[in-house]
């Protein structure tokens, strides 16, 4: 996955969230998105995946230009799992997944269906397929979730902080989850505050404080940080 | 449970007692008969139907100009946005009474529009089309906002999300106030009668004045609007608890 962002600044309700963010990222499958609370990592992850357009700048994944290509087409190659699952409460786990590929892919009842079995399969959710949202946990929820935005092969997936709701058990069946993608090679970006998870799964990091990149690189990278406020960061996260 | 229905019996009982107090202190009372209305019973019985075919088509009607309204009270233009805000204003702040007489007089006549029952409808929805949209409004504030962010990414039309998504939701949600709103459209038809749409108010005013059953026709009506209000009220309840359920 390649990664472009050219004098990113975004400017929400007055505020500057992003600050000039220039970030250049090539041959990554999994990017982790780290930082302080406040720092713009989701906000950069929603211009990333197109779900907001910044004030200013250019953007390009893996040599799509997100600003110039329209809605329509980008989010054809993208999936996104939000904080909160977003799940349609009136249809079953399975539905939820189905009626996207019958919908929008145009794919017959069939091999919607076919393709749901699968995934629910491989995320060990059979069980719970014809369930309604609200009678599943927060972890199998995230999870559907996952498999949602996973039924229509896009070709990348953001995460933003998608355990962040759960409790520790709840967020251990979800990183589990994450790291079966990364096994089978589905490229992400994810947004985390798990940083023994980062390590784990991504291969590429990019650190942001107050609306600026302050680092990027190789995940490796984290063991030996070129700048002092990621060595602060790590070296308070790893004191708890 | 037990304790629930002697309550219920007892409220009822209480009620009965009052009733047969004021009909046997009614000065009239030796002359009351409401078996005296039987033969006007077809006239009543279809005033009775086409009030609650008013009623539904004004529901439904009303329920698609509240959905037209949200969507333009919600719009990036601003002269809609404003069109619909000022006519909430104006509905919010006409009794239905007037409201139906300003339709009639100042909007179907200089339009041609003749026929009482098509205009009486047409001011019921008009009338009904702001008290939707805030109906409308409430429900959309309790879909989870991920929801709509999840429908854009993963690809839906408009159309889709509306249709599939949205809607069979906000029906739920919108279920009990919908209930609520028919209630009202049914009782006010009776204001009807002031522009002489034969609905069931002007039908038994009509026959109780030619009979000279004044007493035995306001009860009537009173019984005749109850019938219709306290099953659908009862329905409502029912559909709320499988709902919920």
């Amino acid at each position: 996955m390649k990664l472009h962002c050219e004098n990113i600044t975004h400017v929400y309700e007055g505020k500057k969230v992003l600050d000039d963010v220039t970030l250049h990222i090539e041959n990554a499958s999994a990017i982790a998105l780290l930082g302080p609370s406040g720092a713009g990592k989701s906000t950069l992850l929603r211009l990333l995946s197109k779900i907001e357009s910044p004030t200013s700048g250019q953007i390009h994944v893996d040599g799509m230009d997100v600003i110039n290509t329209s809605e329509k087409e980008y989010f054809k190659h993208i999936g996104f799992v939000f904080q909160h699952h977003g799940l349609f409460p009136h249809l079953s786990a399975c539905h939820n997944v189905t009626i996207v590929l019958e919908k929008v892919h145009k794919k017959t009842k069939e091999e919607a269906l076919t393709i749901a079995e699968v995934l629910f399969e491989q995320f060990e959710l059979t069980d719970h397929m014809h369930k309604k949202p609200a009678q599943l946990s927060g972890g199998q929820a995230q999870r559907v979730s996952i498999i949602r935005s996973l039924a229509a092969s896009p070709s990348i997936l953001f995460f933003d902080e998608p355990t962040s709701a759960l409790d520790p058990i709840l967020t251990k069946e979800v990183l589990h989850a994450i790291i079966k993608l990364r096994q089978q090679n589905i490229k992400f970006v994810i947004v985390t505050h798990e940083i023994a998870f980062a390590r784990q799964v991504a291969d590429a990091f990019v650190y942001m404080e107050e609306g600026k990149v302050i680092e990027s690189g190789a995940i490796e990278q984290l063991d030996e940080p070129k700048t002092e406020p990621l060595k602060r960061f790590l070296d308070f996260v790893m004191k708890f | 449970m037990i304790k629930k229905s002697r309550d219920f019996l007892l409220a009822l009982a209480i009620y009965g007692a009052l009733a047969l107090y004021i009909a046997l202190s009614y000065p009239g009372r030796n002359n009351f008969n409401l078996a005296r209305l039987w033969p006007a019973a077809p006239d009543i019985a279809r005033a009775w139907f086409l009030t609650l075919w008013i009623s539904l088509l004004a529901l439904i009607l009303s329920f698609v100009a509240g959905l037209i309204l949200y969507w333009i009270t919600q719009s990036k233009i601003g002269v809609l946005r404003y069109m619909g805000i000022i006519f909430d204003e104006v509905v919010f702040g006409s009794p239905l009474i007037v409201f139906v007489i300003a339709v009639y007089y100042f909007i179907a006549f200089p339009l041609g529009l003749r026929d009482r029952l098509t205009v009486g409808i047409f001011a019921f929805t008009l009338y009904m089309a702001p008290y939707m949209k805030t109906m409308v409004v409430g429900a959309m504030k309790a879909i989870d906002p991920t929801q709509f962010q999840a429908m854009r990414v993963l690809g839906f039309t408009p159309f889709q999300q509306f249709f599939f998504i949205l809607l069979p939701q906000l029906l739920r949600i919108m279920f009990p106030p919908l209930i609520g709103n028919f209630s009202f459209i049914i009782k006010g038809t009776s204001l009807l009668a002031v522009i002489g749409v034969t609905e069931l108010f002007h039908t038994i005013d009509r026959i109780q004045a030619n009979l000279l059953l004044y007493v035995e026709g306001y009860l009537l009506m009173f019984i005749t609007y109850l019938l219709m209000t306290i099953p659908l009220m009862a329905i409502s309840r029912w559909v709320e608890r499988k709902i919920s359920a």
